[in-house]
């Protein structure tokens, strides 16, 4: 089972959809304690609310039909995040394996807001925790700029900083030419060595829509580059974390096939 | 680099795709699902859904469309035509679109791209302009936004409505020209280029396609320099596919996503 954070930032539909469409079982995860308890084997907290509940229904063989319509029911995923993600205080039952083979976190938004909702559900915390234990995780846009320490987006209130989820040592800053953000479909060149992007083929185009990218400290952590105002980061590896500025969902054939190989190269299934 | 984007635009009455001459002269081309299938497997970089249809019954059978199509095809998706307010964005949002484009409403109430762009962000917001050249000959040229399906002549200076309009919340232009759509006369390329050097945000060029030469001169910089163009008649009378477009389009230097 795939967890996707929906912490309320942006239409997680095409997540669903395109999850349900690879055949890859998945659900909105549920709150933060899912992500650190060692539960069953299988996910807790079934009876969600809003439209995290109809899309927790979405297990197995049911899964295509009941993702696509728990992501884009009534209630929106952009709303129903808070009640779910307050739900059950934290880490409760720490009694045996986690729910979710692998993580993924999708979405749109602005750093300061998405930190601030973050920090104050217990997310940053458990995500961290998470990622730090190598567990698969893949973050999509917004979930690839939130794992560095410090956003243009977000400069500092009254000398505080706003910190991100600091899992990568490095900022995100704006682009700097006349039309941002970047929306369309951009050439995007992998790595040598990287495990999902050294084999991208030559003219391998995905679909962007961001005004930031990120600027990692250690080159090594670079996947893919792409070239927009100058060559940038559009992909993230390191153990068993993945974070693309590009979203994969959106990208057509290659986009699908990307998640495929995510869910496959990490065992995610 | 940013690629060109081929978006083909599914004008929708009552669950079947329609096209006019000039917004006048409707002519039946065939079922939006399937189409919409067959863009995407051509390789269409993005599909475009605008509602004709005046009832809610056709509102609401074009987003079970979109529900349909968000489950196949993953690209991005874009719903338009009679979305007045964010309830209505909310649920072609909720069907499964990336982003609605409104033309009419945002010319009665521009705040109402500010309030979209505050619920969704402005890459969800698309501003449709359909402009009119309203200068004689001998004038320096002038468009016009006009309202209602091209009937209702606002006053409103295009260009200055499109700077407007990104300033409030809409974070791309589909600029419409109403003397070419549909006659298959071209793109008017002078007021996309006008328009796309005055917004910090992308130019999708609409109206007239007739021929891929004039697809290819609405991209490239020395002719619409617009960062796509919408197709409709060609593709759904057959005329011509997204393959044969684009093939020729990175033939005269454009770049094309394949």
């Amino acid at each position: 089972m795939i967890g996707v954070i929906n912490y309320g930032a942006g239409n997680l539909g095409s997540v669903m959809n395109a999850l349900a469409r690879l055949g890859l079982p998945a659900r909105f995860v549920q709150g933060p304690e899912e992500l650190v308890g060692r539960g069953s084997g299988r996910p807790r907290g079934v009876a969600g609310e809003g439209a995290t509940g109809e899309g927790s229904a979405s297990e197995g063989a049911t899964g295509e039909g009941a993702a696509g319509k728990g992501a884009t029911g009534e209630g929106s995923a952009s709303e129903g995040t808070a009640g779910a993600a307050g739900s059950s205080g934290s880490s409760g039952a720490r009694s045996s394996g986690p729910a979710y083979s692998g993580i993924i976190f999708p979405g749109d938004g602005h750093f300061a807001t998405a930190m601030e909702a973050l920090d104050r559900s217990g997310y940053s915390e458990a995500i961290r925790e998470w990622i730090s234990a190598d567990r698969p995780f893949l973050g999509i846009c917004i979930g690839l700029q939130l794992l560095f320490e410090t956003s243009e987006e977000a400069p500092p209130v009254q000398g505080r900083e706003i910190r991100g989820l600091s899992v990568i040592p490095g900022t995100v800053r704006k682009f700097q030419g006349p039309k941002v953000p970047q929306i369309g479909w951009n050439e995007t060149r992998g790595k040598g060595g990287a495990k999902l992007f050294s084999s991208l083929p030559d003219r391998s185009f995905f679909y962007y829509i961001h005004s930031y990218y990120v600027v990692p400290d250690a080159p090594d952590w670079v996947a893919a580059e792409a070239d927009y105002y100058g060559t940038y980061c559009s992909a993230v590896e390191r153990g068993a974390l993945t974070a693309v500025q590009f979203h994969p969902e959106k990208s057509g054939a290659l986009g699908l096939e990307l998640l495929r190989r995510w869910a496959e190269v990490y065992h995610v299934s | 680099m940013l690629a060109k984007r081929i978006i083909p635009c599914l004008d929708v009455d009552d669950g079947r795709v329609v096209k006019g001459v000039k917004f006048e002269g409707i002519k039946d081309a065939g079922d939006p699902v399937d189409l919409a299938r067959r863009y995407n497997e051509q390789g269409a970089d993005e599909l475009t859904f605008l509602d004709i249809g005046a009832s809610y019954k056709s509102r609401d059978t074009l987003m079970e469309v979109v529900r349909q199509v968000a489950r196949e095809v993953f690209i991005p998706l874009c719903v338009g035509g009679g979305i007045r307010t964010v309830d209505d964005m909310r649920l072609a949002m909720n069907a499964g679109a990336d982003k609605v484009s409104v033309c009419t409403a945002a010319l009665r109430n521009p705040e109402l791209l500010t309030d979209m762009a505050r619920a969704y962000g402005s890459q969800c917001v698309v501003l449709s302009i359909d402009a009119k050249r309203v200068s004689g000959p001998g004038e320096a040229p002038r468009w016009h936004a006009f309202a209602k399906g091209g009937r209702e002549d606002t006053g409103i200076d295009a260009i200055q409505w499109a700077i407007d309009a990104v300033r409030l919340g809409a974070g791309e232009i589909l600029l419409n020209s109403i003397d070419a759509d549909g006659t298959g006369a071209g793109y008017d390329l002078e007021l996309t280029r006008l328009v796309g050097a005055a917004v910090p945000v992308p130019v999708i060029a609409s109206g007239g396609a007739g021929s891929l030469d004039q697809i290819v001169e609405a991209l490239l910089p020395d002719g619409g320099n617009a960062d796509a163009a919408l197709v409709a008649s060609m593709l759904h009378f057959g005329r011509t596919t997204i393959k044969e477009i684009k093939t020729y389009a990175e033939q005269k230097g454009v770049l094309v996503r394949w």
